[in-house]
Order: structure tokens, then C-alpha cells, then sequence
């Protein structure tokens, strides 16, 4: 042991002094690209790299030690975590950021490559471990995705990383949704403080929990993988390990901008409105408000509240050409800076509306404003690669049925991969899954189809098809499914809101020809995952399932129980006991002390009324009648092991 | 008119299988979106028997997914294999022909049905002849009882597979009847292996079986029973005498339990065979059992146990699962003398208290009812064929309660969907519109129950007292 570590300290010091390119290393940048209708789209890119030996020794520096430790106890090697919030536009916005590589369905969604030596429970258990940990890192309810949640997709997701040996052999891959869970504040201040410059400096100190939730779409990523040098053979060339975190937003200008004083949406008062005098409605009482025209000015100080403070660079070697800002508004936009340094005007000689900038040390707050300009150019968006919706079909809390509509824009066909996680409690038929053309209803034949049913209360389902969308065309898929009456314990205090079906994930696959040129044509969200196609998901769905009566247990038990305790009862009442004539009902010995205090009462009662006259005669007669007929059974009572014989006199008797 | 009256008379069984069969593929042809609306009525298909979820599980089979991996499938794994065989019924051809494959299923239900009545199990037993027997229902009056009730006719139409488990529960008993143990074993093990709880009549199928080769063997000698009256001390005397060719009743229950136990093991086997792994075992057997899917369906047991709290679940699953045991026996100590009777109380036990309770079996237990008809004292039966099922010979019947019991089943039939439309799709009405629905068909059928049973007793006891016919009796 000790030995080891004086072998081991001599060769982690050279490490840490050689300038190696596998030195720990931390960047930040922040994107900034105003959207049509006056919404701007900001994301932030964090960075930082370690190497793999300093990581397994437990040498952190801008690596975050929280999650490094969390992540070697769970035997994690590629992690991603996905708080989302909104839905992304792309009718108007058109293509994702980073190709939607970084965002996630709404909701959290988690996914992992988790070491699966020790079989297959170990990696369960890891996997609890990992949620457990990462729920109280990042305070939301991530402990949730039990069993249920939990699902191992085959082709939609492929390790971004390049670990060692063997890659993905050793590992399993498993994915969590949480489509109900809130993202808030209370989840982006465990995620700033996993930073170097923990929010307080840099470009993160614009991330505000007030602007980053009132935005119209935000999504926070975390993503941790190993990177290897691709030839193994130079054992030389150290692995890293990168965490990249991003904050995307889509901000609506004018309610961002709203001053702090007077936060209460309200209408403008109608002096300050513009209206359109071309209307044929327009007159004195009536007013059409002008749509605006040109681009709306805007300041990152009055979008993000706040100014960017300072400046977080921390690699030493400070002369490369990291940039911290960089703006994507035509070359005709005029940009006021207020202590930001242009650096390298452009970078792409084709595209002249990037422009990028740097922050300087020492200075303290930097802004940013472009101020209102009425005629700009409006920059076109290369369009998505594929535009999805998905709907619960059918009426009635029985059953429905999914329809997703996928519509390809583009000239050229496109393989996709279409990815399901399903609760248990939603039931679907996989027999009546269709994808044909929305036009013509001709079908499309599925390539590959990865299928996990539910089991009930453990396993959610798992749906993982493949199949090309033909050019510009639309193609809908569809199937059938039951909802599932839960037991009361299971259903949420708001039952009859629903339950969240979280997110179909949907992979466009990149194309062997036209990849080249797509990219070209996205290229300007530059992400590290060119290779893997883009990602695209759906909005997440309400389920209404059928709810029973909450406050009935006890009735519905007694209810039920009686009716069943009816026909038990009646018929063993009928199977045990025998039958007789009603003459022949032998009295009980209650009977025999019944019959004598009433034959007692009748005494007494014949006593007072005998000096009453005839009437009191008359009824003490009835008495003793009654009386009588009480001896009589009782002697036949004394009688009886009793019926049996009788009957069979009675029997023999009819013969003879 | 009369000559269509002279065509039934020659050939009844003939006029009225044909006639069953036409009345359900018509229905099939002429509404043809009927049998899918069927398919999907929680009334007939519940999770164990849904024509919908087999072909969910027929669809995984034949993609190399084991089926019973998952909450939707669990039904037979022989059934996957015959459904294969059969084209894919969404399409119209496909639909024809399961709906023809569901009816042949019903004429041979039919067929049993009429070969048990004719084979004279119900009115003369080894122990017994009832003195009704003068009164006893026609072979074809009770197949025409199962072919035209309304519930078995929706029941071929919506298709589920609890129609399979019906016809080998009736083959096992005609076959019993017929004093053929061995089949008789068999299709009683089918029919276990099809849904389980028929392994509840195991005991009164083997009494039956043992009281029908007691009568052969009796037969078989000179001695001859006047059969009107039983003579009670010479009837003891025959019965020492002929106890000497009867078989021995230990070694026959084992011998019969065990070629059940055989057969049915073979079947389990067999499945295996073609299934990837025994995950089938729990997902067909245990589900009656532990109750997992909860989705609303005739029986007790589904809004019992979405209220149940979490603590008791397991013992009142318990609970339930013994009620249902605890009558077995009781039943055939009782009706020593009648074990056709024990049968078909065992099956309405089975068809009220099941967990996956549905119409289809239900009407089946009550057209079978006719099997012992002889015991609804009353004037007399009308033929059924002009005036449709069970019922009219019900009405007739001088059960106790009868009116009661019948103007509940008729108000849960009509009132059942509409109250589920309206929890479910109007929702103007909540879970316990339904429930308490559900409660009164349960109850209406235990009505039966209990009077079967009470007829059945009383006939025993008159046989012994002729005297005590229409008088008041009590009970001791």
C-alpha cells in the first residue's frame, strides 16, 4: 500500500508538472442567436477536462469533485443528465442547438453507462446508487426512477465517449425519465455550484433562476465521458475525462426585459400602442396593434438582469483561441459593447454573421447591447432535419391510441429511430402498430424493432423502431393501447389530472451521402457529435386514466364482503343442515324455558283477570292452549334421536 | 308453417344446431363491426381471456419474444400455437373465420350438453332417482338453452378464450357421463391448463365419473332397478351386493387424479416446448391468483382489491382464493348421491367468484343449469326454441326467489354497460356506478346458486319422504 503510493506520487507530480496536452483544462462560452419573433436563443457551454489517472487517484481540480466521487462509487463511465422545461418550436425556430444533442425531454431524463462486471443485479444496484446520489446532488426527485422508469435502448443512444479496451462491451447502458418532475431553481443552483467559478464570475453569472424558468424552452445538460486517443497502440496519450454542462435557453425578449420593479404582466396602455390604420375596422374605438417591425433591442443586462461579472478563465495557457461570447446576428447589426474585446472578427469565411468575442481580465461588468434597428435582414434557420408530434388519439378513459406525425422536409430520405419509454399502467398492442403515409395510407415497412413489454408494477415498456421517412413526405405512426385501472394507493393526490407519458426520443441517423452537406447546412451549432445523427424529441403527454371513488375502501369492503358472505353463509346454511317437516322442528331448550315463563305469565295474568270476568277466562284458556302445544313438542324433543326413525317407519310404511 | 314444424319434429337436433350456428355467423355478417365491439366490452374480455391481448401475444410469439414476458399476455401457450394456424382475424376473411371457429366451439359445448342430459346423469344416480325424473329437460331443449342464451351467443361473438375452457369442461363431463375416465381427465386437465380454475371440479368430476361406472357395473348385472321408488332397506341390500363389482373409490380418486395430474403435466411440457422459457407458468397460473391487473370486469374481485389497503391485500387474496377452495368438497360430501348437481354448482361457484369473472362463462353455467332442470318444480317447461333461453324456463320454476333473482340479472345486463358508459366515457357517473352493478349480478347469480342448491337438496329429501312434497320445511 504504502509502497504504491511512493511509486505512485513521483509519477503523478511529473504528470502535474510536464505540460502535457492531457492537462486539466476549463472553458466557457456562451451563444448567443436571436430567433424570429423576437425570442433569443442564449447557450451557455461549460467545459472542463481532466485526466483519467488524476480522476482515479481522486486528484480533482475543475472536475467536480461531488460528482467525480459519485460517479467512481457507482462505477458510472459516461453520464448524462436532462432538465428540461418547454417545448422548442421549430416551426418558427427552425433546427435545434447542437442538434439536439444536449437537451432533454421535459422533465429529467437520465441516462448512464454503468461497468457490469458483477452481473446484471450489481448493475441495478449501481443504477439505485447513481439516482439516489444524483437526487440529492441535485435536489429532484431522481430517486424515483425505480423499475419502472428504467429502460435499456438499444439503438438510440450510442456512447459518446471512447473508453478504454473494449468499448461498451463491459457496460450497459440505462435510461431514466422522469416526464412529472418541476424544474426549478433549486435544481440550477447544485448546477452552477459543480462550476469552477461557482456562477459568480464569467459567463455563468448571467445564469439567473427568475430569467432561465421564464423562458419559453431551457434546457440543462450535464454530460460526463471518457475520452481516448484513438489509436491504442501510443500508450503515451492519456485518457481524459470531460464534463461539458450547457444552459440552452429560448428567451421571449420583451417579457424578459420586463423591468424588475414592475414584473405583473399587464396590457400596455393604449397611448403607447401602434395601431394598424390600414385595417378597415380601424377607428376611433377600435385598434389593430402594428406588428412590429425590424429587430428589437435588446442588452444582456436587461435580458439576464444582470451584467456579465468578470471573467473565469483558468486554463494557464491563456493565448489560445478560446472565445467567451459569440454572436450570430447579420454582419448589418449593430453591436454596442461595452468593455468586450472583438477578437477574431470571423471565423468561417463563409459566414460573416458570427462574430465572436472575448472577455478581459479586471474588468469587471461587461455588457452587451444591440440596440433597435427597423430594417435587419432576418437570418434564415437552416430547417430541423425532421418535424414530430405525437397525440393521444380516441376518447374515454379505457383506452386510446398513439398517433405520432413525422414529417421530413428535406429531399432525401431519412432513416430515424424512434424511441418509447411507456409506464406500465399505459398497455400498448404492438399487433396494431402502423407506420404508413399520412397521404395514402400505403405502410412502411419497419427495419428493426426492439420491443420490452411492461410487467406490471416493475418494468415500464420499451418501443425502439427504426424506419425511413421517404422525402418530403409525412408518415404517421400509430397503435393502439389500454389504460390500466391502478390501485387507489397508486394514484397521485391529483388523480384526475393525468399522468405524464414522458418524451418519444427520436434519432435521425446520419446519412452515408448526405450527411456531408446536411451538416454543412447546421453546421453552425458546433458540438462534439457530428457522427451520431441529431436528436429530436416530442412534447411529453397527458394520460387520464379511469379513477375509482378514493373515499370508499370501507364501503366497497364491507359491500363486497357481504355479498360474498351471503352466499357462503346461505348456501353452507343449506349444505350442513337437514330437512324436516315444519311439525317436526324439534325445540330448542330455550324454547322449553320460553314456554314456561310464558306459561308462568299466563298464571299470573289468568289470576288478575279471573276476578275480572268471562273475557280474562277466555284468554287464560288460550294460554294454557298454547301451553299445551309447547309440552307436547317438548315431549317429542325427549323423543327424538327422533326424525330419523319416524321416517323411516313412514318409508317402510308407503311400501308395504 | 307446418311443414317447417314437421322438419323440427323429424329433425330437432339438427333444425336447432343449424340454427345456432346460422344466428351467429349471420350476426357476424350483418354487423360487422360487431365482434370487435365485443372483443372489447370488459363485460366478456378481461385480462385473461381477451381475444385482443392473444393476439397481442400471438404477434410477440411470432417475433421470437417470449409472450408471458410482459403484463398483457396470459393465456395458454397452446392457444399461441393453434392461433397461428388461423389467418390474422383484423382482416374480414380472417374475423369469418375465427367467428366460425368460435362457433363449432359452441355446437360441440352444444353436443355435450345434449349428451349429458341424454346420457340420464342428472335424474338416476347409483344412490338416488329423483322423483322428478318424469320432469327432466330433453337432450334438446337444453342444447337449444346453451345455443340460444344471449350471453353465450355474445360471448362466441366477442370471442375470448374462456369459450375453450366451457367446451372442454362440458366434454370432460360428457365424456364423464360416458363412463370415460381417461378423457374425461383429459379435458378436464385442458381445460385447468386453459384457466385454471377448472382444476376446482376436479373432485365432483371425479364422483361423477366414479358414480357412472358404479351404474354400469350394476347394470351390467341381471338385477334391474324399478327406478320410481327406492325401497330403503332393499336398496341397502343391493347396494352391499353390488358393492363387490363396483371399483374401489380410494384407488379410483387416484387413479384419477393422477392421469389428471399426467395429462396435465404433459401439457405444461409441451408448452415449454415451444416457449423459451417457463416465465408462462407464473403469467397464466399465478395472475388469477395475485390479481395484478385491476381492470374492471363482472366479478367481485377487481374494485375489492383497487380498495383493498396495501397491508391486507395478501390476506384477503388469500382469503378469496380459499373461499372459492372451500366449496369444492362440501359440495360433493353433500351431493354424494347427485354428482352431476355438485358439478354444475361447482361451475357456478367458478363463474361467480372467479377473479376474472365474465359473461361468457356465467351464461354458460346457466344454460347448463338445464342439465338439472327437473328440480324447478313447476307446471311445465315451454320448449325453448320459440321463446329463447333459460329464462322462460326459470320463470317457470318454483325456486324461492326466483322473480327477485331474475329482475336482478335482467337490470345488471341492461343497466351494466350504461353505468360503465357513463363512469368511463361520459363520466358523469364515477367507479361505483359500475361496482355496485357488478355487485348486483354477482348477487342475482348467487340467488341461483343458493336456490340450485336448495332444489337440489329438497328433491334428495323428498326422494326419502314423498310425504314432504309442497309442504313448508325448516331446517335442523
Amino acid at each position: 500500500m504504502k509502497l504504491t503510493h511512493l511509486l505512485a506520487l513521483p509519477a503523478s507530480l511529473l504528470a502535474l508538472l510536464t505540460p502535457t496536452l492531457a492537462g486539466p483544462e476549463y472553458n466557457e462560452h456562451l451563444h448567443l442567436l436571436p430567433l424570429s419573433n423576437d425570442y433569443l436563443y442564449a447557450g451557455f457551454n461549460f467545459t472542463s477536462t481532466t485526466s483519467l489517472s488524476a480522476y482515479e487517484s481522486h486528484h480533482y481540480r475543475y472536475f467536480p469533485r461531488s460528482l467525480g466521487q459519485i460517479l467512481q462509487y457507482t462505477h458510472t463511465s459516461e453520464l448524462h443528465l436532462r432538465f428540461a422545461l418547454g417545448r422548442w418550436d421549430d416551426e418558427s425556430w427552425g433546427a435545434r442547438p447542437r442538434d439536439g444533442g444536449r437537451e432533454g425531454g421535459t422533465g429529467v431524463e437520465l441516462w448512464a453507462w454503468i461497468d457490469r462486471d458483477g452481473g446484471g443485479e450489481k448493475v441495478e444496484e449501481r443504477w439505485g446508487d447513481l439516482v439516489n446520489s444524483l437526487s440529492g446532488l441535485f435536489c429532484a426527485s431522481l430517486n424515483f426512477i425505480d423499475g419502472t422508469k428504467t429502460v435499456r435502448p438499444v439503438l438510440s443512444f450510442e456512447s459518446e465517449g471512447s473508453s478504454r479496451g473494449s468499448d461498451g462491451v463491459g457496460q450497459q447502458l440505462l435510461h431514466g425519465t422522469l416526464p412529472n418532475e418541476v424544474v426549478c431553481t433549486e435544481n440550477l443552483t447544485p448546477f452552477l455550484k459543480l462550476l469552477p467559478c461557482k456562477g459568480k464570475a464569467g459567463i455563468s453569472s448571467l445564469l439567473d433562476g427568475h430569467k432561465v424558468f421564464d423562458a419559453n424552452w431551457q434546457t440543462m445538460s450535464i454530460d460526463v465521458r471518457p475520452i481516448c486517443p484513438s489509436s491504442a497502440t501510443n500508450t503515451d496519450d492519456e485518457c481524459m475525462l470531460e464534463i461539458q454542462q450547457t444552459v440552452d435557453v429560448v428567451l421571449d425578449i420583451e417579457r424578459s426585459m420586463r423591468p424588475r420593479d414592475d414584473p405583473i404582466p399587464r396590457p400596455r396602455p393604449i397611448e403607447e400602442i401602434e395601431c394598424d390604420e390600414t385595417k378597415h375596422y380601424n377607428g376611433p374605438d377600435s385598434c389593430y396593434p402594428k406588428r412590429k417591425e425590424g429587430a428589437m433591442g435588446w442588452s444582456l443586462s436587461k435580458i439576464f438582469g444582470t451584467p456579465v461579472l468578470g471573467s473565469c478563465h483558468l486554463a494557464e495557457d491563456d493565448a489560445h483561441e478560446n472565445v467567451d461570447i459569440t454572436l450570430e446576428v447579420p454582419s448589418t447589426r449593430v453591436v454596442e459593447t461595452s468593455a468586450l474585446q472583438l477578437s477574431s472578427p470571423v471565423v468561417d469565411a463563409q459566414n460573416t454573421d458570427i462574430r465572436h468575442f472575448k472577455l478581459q481580465e479586471g474588468i469587471h461588468r461587461t455588457d452587451l447591447t444591440l440596440p433597435y434597428q427597423p430594417n435587419v435582414a432576418s437570418t434564415l434557420r437552416s430547417q430541423p432535419p425532421l418535424y414530430a408530434t405525437r397525440q393521444i388519439t380516441g376518447h374515454g378513459q379505457e383506452r386510446g391510441g398513439m398517433h405520432t406525425l413525422l414529417h421530413n422536409p428535406h429531399p432525401y430520405p431519412q432513416t430515424i429511430i424512434y424511441l418509447e419509454t411507456l409506464p406500465w399502467f399505459l398497455r400498448p398492442y404492438m399487433h396494431t402498430l402502423k407506420i404508413s403515409h399520412k397521404s395514402s395510407s400505403k405502410t412502411v415497412e419497419l427495419e428493426k424493432m426492439f420491443y420490452t413489454p411492461a410487467i406490471d408494477r416493475k418494468r415500464a415498456t420499451k418501443l425502439e423502431v427504426q424506419f425511413t421517412v421517404p422525402a418530403s413526405t409525412t408518415l404517421e405512426l400509430t397503435y393502439d393501447f389500454e389504460k390500466a385501472v391502478l390501485r387507489y394507493t397508486e394514484y397521485p393526490p391529483d388523480a384526475n389530472r393525468g399522468f405524464d407519458i414522458a418524451a418519444a426520443v427520436i434519432r435521425v441517423l446520419p446519412q452515408s451521402q448526405t450527411a456531408a452537406q446536411s451538416q454543412a447546412q447546421s453546421g453552425a451549432a458546433g458540438s462534439g457529435c457530428k457522427g451520431r445523427g441529431s436528436y429530436l424529441r416530442t412534447t411529453s403527454l397527458l394520460l387520464p386514466l379511469p379513477t375509482p371513488d378514493f373515499s370508499m375502501p370501507y364501503n366497497v369492503i364491507i359491500l363486497t364482503s357481504t355479498v360474498i358472505a351471503l352466499g357462503f353463509g346461505s348456501i353452507f346454511n343449506l349444505v350442513v343442515r337437514r330437512f324436516v317437516l315444519v311439525g317436526e322442528v324439534p325445540r330448542g331448550p330455550l324454547h322449553a324455558v320460553v314456554a314456561r315463563v310464558r306459561e308462568l305469565v299466563g298464571k299470573v295474568r289468568g289470576g288478575k283477570m279471573g276476578k275480572a270476568g268471562d273475557v280474562g277466562g277466555d284468554l287464560g284458556g288460550a294460554d294454557e292452549d298454547s301451553g299445551s302445544g309447547g309440552k307436547d313438542t317438548g315431549v317429542s324433543t325427549g323423543k327424538s334421536g327422533g326424525i330419523s326413525d319416524p321416517v323411516m317407519g313412514s318409508g317402510s310404511d308407503k311400501v308395504d | 308453417m307446418t311443414s317447417l314444424r314437421k322438419v323440427y319434429d323429424d329433425h330437432p337436433k339438427t333444425v336447432v344446431f343449424a340454427s345456432g350456428a346460422l344466428i351467429r355467423i349471420l350476426a357476424a355478417l350483418v354487423f360487422p363491426r360487431l365482434p370487435d365491439l365485443l372483443t372489447l366490452r370488459p363485460e366478456i374480455s378481461t385480462p385473461v381471456n381477451s381475444f385482443k391481448r392473444l393476439q397481442e401475444g400471438l404477434f410477440l410469439h411470432e417475433r421470437g419474444l417470449d409472450p408471458y414476458d410482459g403484463g398483457i399476455f396470459h393465456q395458454a401457450p397452446l392457444l399461441l400455437s393453434l392461433f397461428s394456424l388461423v389467418p390474422n382475424p383484423s382482416s374480414w376473411i380472417g374475423r369469418l373465420i375465427s367467428i366460425v371457429l368460435y362457433t363449432g366451439l359452441d355446437l360441440l359445448s352444444a353436443d355435450c350438453l345434449y349428451s349429458i342430459a341424454d346420457s340420464g346423469a342428472g335424474y338416476k344416480t347409483r344412490l338416488f332417482t329423483s322423483p322428478r325424473s318424469d320432469r327432466v329437460w330433453k337432450p334438446i331443449s337444453v342444447a337449444a338453452a346453451y345455443l340460444f342464451n344471449p350471453y353465450t351467443l355474445l360471448a362466441c361473438l366477442g370471442r375470448p378464450t374462456s369459450v375453450f375452457t366451457t367446451t372442454l369442461i362440458l366434454l370432460s363431463i360428457s365424456h364423464a357421463c360416458q363412463r370415460q375416465t381417461v378423457t374425461a381427465a383429459f379435458a378436464l386437465a385442458m381445460a385447468s391448463y386453459n384457466s385454471f380454475h377448472p382444476i376446482l371440479l376436479l373432485p365432483p368430476v371425479g364422483l361423477l365419473c366414479y358414480d357412472r361406472l358404479c351404474i354400469n357395473s350394476s347394470n351390467s348385472q341381471p338385477f334391474t332397478t324399478n327406478g320410481d321408488t327406492s325401497f330403503a332397506p332393499q336398496n341397502g341390500i343391493k347396494i352391499s351386493t353390488d358393492q363387490r363389482n363396483h371399483p374401489q373409490p380410494l384407488p379410483f380418486a387416484l387413479k384419477f387424479t393422477t392421469t389428471f395430474t399426467v395429462f396435465l403435466t404433459f401439457l405444461l411440457l409441451l408448452s415449454r416446448l415451444i416457449l423459451p422459457s417457463w416465465n408462462f407458468l407464473p403469467a397464466v397460473y399465478l395472475t388469477p391468483l395475485t390479481l395484478p391487473d385491476l381492470t374492471p370486469n363482472p366479478g367481485l374481485w377487481w374494485y375489492f382489491f383497487i380498495e383493498m389497503f396495501d397491508a391486507f391485500r395478501s390476506f384477503f387474496l388469500g382469503v378469496f382464493a380459499l373461499h372459492m377452495l372451500s366449496y369444492s368438497v362440501p359440495f360433493c360430501l353433500r351431493f354424494q348421491k347427485q354428482p352431476l348437481v355438485a358439478v354444475v354448482l361447482m361451475m357456478g361457484v367458478v363463474a361467480i367468484f372467479e377473479p376474472y369473472a365474465n359473461a361468457g362463462t356465467a351464461g354458460a353455467w346457466l344454460s347448463s343449469l338445464g342439465l338439472v332442470g327437473h328440480l324447478f318444480e313447476g307446471e311445465y317447461h315451454v320448449l325453448l326454441i320459440s321463446y329463447g333461453p333459460i329464462n322462460v324456463a326459470l320463470v317457470s320454476s318454483a325456486y324461492r326467489y326466483t322473480f327477485p333473482a331474475l329482475a336482478a340479472l335482467l337490470y345488471s345486463t341492461f343497466l351494466g354497460p350504461a353505468f360503465h358508459h357513463l363512469w368511463i366515457y361520459a363520466g358523469s357517473g364515477n367507479a361505483n356506478f359500475f361496482y355496485a352493478i357488478t355487485l348486483v349480478w354477482s348477487l342475482a347469480l348467487l340467488i341461483i346458486l343458493t336456490d340450485t342448491v336448495y332444489s337440489a337438496l329438497r328433491d334428495e329429501w323428498e326422494a326419502e319422504r314423498p310425504e314432504g312434497k309442497g309442504k313448508d320445511v325448516g331446517q335442523i
